[in-house]
């Protein structure tokens, strides 16, 4: 099966010395292009799909960017593996569930990538470990110049480039952090973080709420200005405003383990003692307990395991990988017993290792 | 509580996100909220349509041109997907998009200024081509028009008090 080597790591691009690590998982940087004289992907046929398509996969064959390029039209990628590359963020829903004209790219080491008739006719990715979204925005910068050699994309003087929604209209630029925030969260401090965020004109994605558990303290923070400003501008905004939030959460942390620490060791010892030992474990039982152990790492609570593996688990986990490791697709039990065996597995052996 | 997403499943969370100023809240099951992405994920404004459409069907003061002579589209495919069919829409619905473009990039054209441009300043040139608007519309005695000109200036007005206030300010600007 294909991928299956894939499904083993987190896409190499991840690095545990990225800046920023403890509070940002990683960021990525998104630019939206469409070809000139083309009406957008919704409109087309789907011959016409296929043939810009080709035209497009064309094109970025020849980018040193893309060198060397893996790519696939998704109608011929099963199912499972379409949902594999969803996980991997190589894709979106979109892609996955309306497969046919469509095509996903990738460089070798998952660091950039490009959905072929996805809203737009090109969505450019990059991907960056920890706190680098201006490295990551040159990468996204340089791949699209690239291709811009070879194909002229719809752009006008006077609103930039241009997309099929108006929200990406401009620079079609979206560049996204998803952030770990414990501290904040559990210190309520979130709602002000938050509201600020909003007052200036960030786009904040999260669960939260009663009983969203770890998952609550994900947030995901992008831009939501793409228009009047050049891409340089919004990334450096982004950063500055980024790292308020992050010494927020340094403060929140600090706070939390010297008023809290005891509720806060009970909670990380606990989803260690379940880590090990479970027999059944769901994708959002183990990144809820997953999250807690992050925590713990980062106070030094957990000496028996190591950001890697840690890092590795919360991408391995998922179902489609799971299944794409089973070589087979998997009833929900059977995944939740694989899952409880993959993560034990995995935890012994870095405890092994650290001895 | 059902799932707002797929209607099927039990809602296990809450997802919320906040789009040019607009915040809304779904309930959702697990599933969907993994595909809505944010599992780890890092899928980027999946809603950003729907958001579009939304804010295009509340905007009422400009009427829609019926038709994109190039790709067919009309203005009421757009209100109801948030998507333009062709490069040319842009132009056949300029009016009409103002008020989204200011809304969710508080521009309305694409002029990246060399030096810093902080928010406070971009809010104030939205204002600034509002506060024109409104006189013209006044001027023509476009009343309606210019009521609505009037509540989007309260909005900008409040957004930018709320920016330049010390509690933004904490987590924001001048921390």
């Amino acid at each position: 099966m294909r991928f299956e080597e894939m499904a083993r790591a987190p896409a190499p691009w991840q690095s545990e010395d990225a800046p920023e690590r403890d509070i940002v998982l990683s960021c990525r940087v998104r630019l939206a292009r469409n070809v000139e004289g083309q009406v957008f992907p919704h409109l087309l046929g789907e011959d016409a799909l296929r043939n810009l398509r080709s035209r497009i996969l064309r094109a970025a064959a020849s980018c040193p960017s893309a060198d060397p390029p893996s790519s696939w039209a998704m109608e011929e990628l099963e199912e499972l593996e379409r949902r594999f590359l969803l996980e991997r963020h190589l894709v979106s829903q979109e892609l996955v569930a309306t497969p046919i004209g469509r095509a996903v790219l990738m460089s070798e080491d998952e660091s950039r990538g490009l959905m072929v008739n996805e809203e737009d006719h090109l969505r450019i990715q990059a991907f960056g470990s920890g706190l680098q979204p201006k490295e990551t925005l040159d990468i996204a910068m340089r791949f699209a110049s690239e291709l811009e050699e070879h194909l002229t994309f719809a752009h006008s003087p006077r609103l930039g480039y241009l997309s099929a929604c108006p929200t990406n209209l401009g620079t079609g630029l979206r560049a996204s952090v998803l952030l770990h925030l414990p501290g904040i969260s559990l210190t309520r401090d979130l709602e002000k973080v938050l509201h600020s965020l909003k007052v200036l004109n960030y786009t904040v994605r999260g669960f939260y709420g009663e009983g969203s558990g770890a998952l609550g303290e994900l947030f995901q923070v992008s831009n939501s200005a793409t228009l009047g400003l050049s891409g340089a501008q919004i990334v450096d905004d982004l950063l500055h405003h980024l790292r308020k939030v992050i010494s927020v959460e340094r403060e929140a942390r600090a706070v939390l383990l010297e008023r809290e620490g005891t509720r806060i060791e009970d909670r990380v010892f606990r989803a260690w003692g379940i880590l090990n030992n479970a027999r059944l474990l769901t994708t959002r039982e183990a990144f809820d307990l997953l999250g807690d152990v992050r925590l713990g790492m980062s106070f030094r609570l957990l000496p028996g395991v190591d950001e890697t593996t840690l890092r590795c688990l919360l991408v391995t986990i998922q179902g489609a990988h799971q299944e794409i490791m089973a070589q087979r697709s998997l009833k929900p039990h059977e995944r939740d017993e694989r899952r409880a065996d993959y993560v034990r597995r995995a935890l012994a052996k870095a405890r092994k290792d650290q001895e | 509580m059902i799932c707002q997403r797929c209607g099927k499943r039990p809602a296990e969370v809450q997802y919320t996100e906040m789009v040019g100023g607009q915040k809304t809240m779904q309930w959702l099951c697990s599933e969907c909220a993994r595909e809505a992405g944010l599992l780890l994920s890092l899928k980027l404004h999946p809603m950003a349509p729907a958001a579009a459409a939304k804010m295009l069907s509340e905007s009422e003061r400009a009427p829609f041109v019926p038709k994109c002579p190039e790709c067919g589209t009309d203005g009421e495919t757009l209100r109801r997907t948030g998507l333009l069919g062709c490069p040319n829409c842009y132009e056949v619905f300029r009016r009409q998009l103002e008020p989204l473009l200011r809304s969710v990039h508080h521009a309305v054209d694409h002029n990246p200024r060399s030096e810093r441009d902080d928010p406070v300043s971009r809010l104030e040139r939205v204002l600034e081509s509002l506060r024109r608007e409104l006189s013209e519309s006044v001027r023509r005695e476009e009343f309606e028009r210019a009521a609505s000109i009037r509540d989007e200036i309260r909005r900008y007005e409040k957004e930018k008090a709320e920016l330049s206030s010390p509690e933004a300010d904490e987590e924001g600007e001048d921390a």
